[in-house]
């Protein structure tokens, strides 16, 4: 079985777990998340699962992947209110952007929608909030008071320490989050903009490149912890594993809980649309095998929610799930998926519970309208 | 007009017309377009097929030779010198040299037989435009996804080995299908093709296609509709043997060969203007290589089967409501088309961003 995705989900412990459950041989092919994107939707013969936090809107329109039957998803009934209705601790409608519910239900017409139906566009496993991380020395010129803002992503005060993802769908999202922030630009729909707020959001970015704000620009985790780990960064957006990594070589980064509310996204699994016959069964089964908690235990040692709870929780320690899910001081050390330390004794997770942080979505992950256009502009930006 | 004759110009030489007592005679090389002009002018004043006194305006004259300004500009100056017309008051010539008798005469070129040999006509056609239009335009058509374009009089007259006159008629072609326009240095720019774009075009298409239609329903031969009709169920009865070319046909039948058979050229010219979205389309398919959803097929079976059963006002409202489905569908196509790199450009399109 071929699986596709990015390396913050396609770990090398839970492939192997896998293939002991499964009894069948399992291939991780990691791409970066443009690729892995531009492979599922280009070359749906290359895999038979595809892992991705982009939303599926892409794919679906190509029709590279098929529909799931949700009768053949065992433990369906354990995936949380938040991926299946959208609503999350009783609150609905939570953040801008492409939520990901409107896109999970496959409707009559083929195209998805949020109305429960028996098929589904992907299904939804590993989620979490997104922001920015920092070195936390640099809040010592700080008054007491100064909250955490996506502004200071676009902040002078750290000109030449600075670095953004450079991936356009979700980079130019935490981009607009700052800009907004700072008070340099209004966006009616920030997961939605506009030809003319994608223009002047360039136009912002650009000028702060030309005065040297940026250090750099990172596209797959490795570049945003070595970033950060030669000091040439002490702010950047940044996404969970990397915090644990950094932690790992003994460098504590503060992972930024903005007052203007996180990016927020659900990595979902695909089913390619060749898959056929027996390689859709065995395919099946390690989609199954996803929700029985193994590896969600696995990814919440590197700061991942999944959406099957319980089964998760079954496989973390009462410690870990205290920490990592409920925000509580840990009582323990407690390590990452690869065995290191990331977390002491008596710490506390930047940003608290699971319920305080998937509520405090600003903006989901989007392929806005503009998409296209967004890219090229956004190249335009990388290359100025 | 561009003097300087590219090199390429003889190889692609057209067919030449005959040397004949219609004043169109050429030598052992192939005429330039003025000379046309200014031979055919000739010819008909000399015959005295155009009376003294007739006004003589460059824009008529190019319409009724079907070429461009420029060389009749030239032509008539030439004209002038040899006496055979002159400058007035007014705007233009006047045949015939001055006379204080003679009196401006306003009247139509075609109504005195105006024209160019029709062999001499089909081969300027042919040559001037028509020859590289369908490129340029595919050119063009592709580089939009892409991001924003100048398109390169210059570089479409190196390219071809075609005159400026000819590269301009190109252009202006472009400007009529919307697929260019000049921005504020009087550059011409193609892209980029955006979402917003993309609904401005629907919008206009729910508003004229269904009037279109509605003009035309009981124009259209009944058999006709049935073949159409047909095929479509054929092939939503087996999905597998669509091809990419079959669903081009298919647009064809409704959107250009039945709506484009409106009487109002107005109404025909402005829902030319808005297929952009058809592009989309095709550039989807031509990158992703497949065409992913079938339910455009229903759609337009739909409409058939109203118009087959005399209801064109149920066919107008199912047109109506399978533009707005077809909307949502070609805004989400643009989208994937982010994933495909730029492809390498034809040298007269130059990247603005």
């Amino acid at each position: 079985m071929r699986v596709l995705g990015t390396r913050e989900t396609l770990l090398e412990p839970i492939r192997r777990q896998a293939e002991r459950d499964l009894g069948f041989r399992i291939e991780y092919e990691i791409a970066d998340g443009t690729t892995a994107m531009r492979k599922a939707v280009i070359s749906p013969g290359a895999y038979d699962v595809c892992h991705h936090w982009h939303p599926i809107e892409l794919a679906w329109t190509a029709r590279s992947v098929q529909a799931i039957e949700v009768e053949r998803i065992a433990l369906w009934n354990e995936i949380g209110d938040l991926a299946k209705t959208g609503r999350f601790n009783g609150v609905g409608d939570i953040g801008q952007g492409a939520v990901p519910v409107r896109s999970l239900y496959v409707q009559p017409n083929g195209e998805l929608g949020a109305a429960p139906t028996g098929q589904i566009s992907s299904l939804p496993t590993v989620h979490n909030v997104d922001s920015f991380g920092y070195d936390p020395a640099i809040t010592k010129d700080m008054g007491p008071d100064e909250p955490e803002s996506w502004s200071w992503l676009l902040d002078d005060r750290w000109r030449g320490k600075v670095a953004l993802l450079g991936e356009p769908a979700i980079g130019s999202i935490d981009a607009a989050l700052a800009a907004r922030s700072s008070g340099l630009a209004t966006f009616e729909d920030i997961g939605n903009m506009s030809l003319q707020e994608i223009d002047m959001l360039v136009d912002i970015l650009i000028q702060k490149k030309k005065a040297g704000l940026f250090a750099g620009f990172w596209n797959i985790r490795p570049e945003s912890v070595r970033l950060m780990d030669r000091r040439e960064v002490v702010i950047e957006s940044i996404w969970s594993p990397a915090i644990t990594a950094l932690r790992a070589k003994g460098k504590k980064i503060t992972c930024a809980a903005p007052i203007e509310g996180y990016r927020g996204w659900q990595c979902g699994m695909w089913l390619s649309a060749r898959t056929q016959g027996a390689q859709l069964d065995t395919s099946y089964a390690y989609l199954n095998w996803w929700l029985t908690g193994w590896a969600g235990a696995v990814m919440a040692r590197q700061g991942y929610y999944m959406s099957a709870l319980q089964p998760t929780k079954q496989h973390l320690s009462s410690d870990e799930w205290g920490y990592w899910y409920e925000g509580k001081p840990a009582r323990d050390n407690m390590a990452d998926p690869d065995g290191e330390i990331v977390v002491w004794a008596g710490e506390t997770r930047d940003g608290g519970s699971y319920w305080q942080r998937m509520s405090n979505i600003a903006v989901w992950n989007s392929t806005m309208d503009e998409h296209n256009y967004l890219v090229r502009r956004w190249n335009e930006f990388l290359h100025a | 007009m561009n003097t300087s004759r590219p090199a390429s110009w003889a190889a692609n030489s057209r067919p030449r017309a005959e040397s004949g007592g219609d004043g169109t005679a050429t030598g052992s090389r192939a005429p330039r377009l003025y000379q046309v002009a200014c031979n055919a002018l000739r010819y008909h004043i000399q015959e005295r097929r155009l009376p003294p006194g007739l006004i003589l305006l460059e824009g008529r004259i190019a319409d009724a030779f079907g070429m461009s300004r420029a060389p009749v500009r030239r032509a008539l100056a030439l004209l002038c010198e040899e006496g055979l017309i002159h400058r007035y008051d007014g705007r233009g010539y006047l045949v015939g040299p001055p006379s204080p008798d003679v009196i401006p005469l306003n009247g139509g070129l075609q109504d005195f037989g105006l024209a160019l040999p029709k062999l001499v006509a089909q081969s300027i056609g042919s040559f001037t435009w028509e020859r590289i239009y369908a490129e340029v335009e595919t050119q063009v058509v592709t580089c939009i996804p892409f991001g924003t374009y100048r398109v390169l009089e210059s570089g479409i007259c190196d390219h071809y080995g075609v005159s400026r006159t000819v590269a301009r008629e190109v252009l202006s072609r472009l400007r009529d299908r919307a697929l260019i326009e000049k921005d504020r240095h009087s550059h011409w720019i193609a892209g980029p093709l955006t979402s917003r774009a993309m609904t401005e075009h629907f919008e206009m298409r729910q508003l004229l296609e269904p009037a279109a239609l509605l003009a035309v329903a009981d124009n259209i031969d009944r058999s006709k509709l049935i073949g159409m009709r047909d095929r479509l169920a054929a092939a939503e009865a087996d999905l597998g043997s669509v091809t990419p070319s079959l669903m081009d046909e298919f647009e064809e039948d409704l959107h250009v060969t039945c709506l484009l058979k409106a009487e109002n050229q107005r109404l025909v010219a402005t829902i030319v203007q808005s297929q952009l979205p058809f592009v989309t389309n095709s550039l989807f398919r031509k990158f992703v290589g497949v065409e992913a959803s079938s339910s455009m097929l229903p759609e337009h079976r739909l409409i058939f089967e109203h118009l087959i059963m005399a209801a064109p006002r149920a066919a107008a409202a199912s047109l109506h409501a399978h533009l707005e489905a077809a909307q949502s569908r070609t805004k989400a196509r643009l989208k994937v088309l982010a994933l495909f790199p730029e492809p390498e450009m034809t040298p007269y399109l130059d990247r603005v961003h």
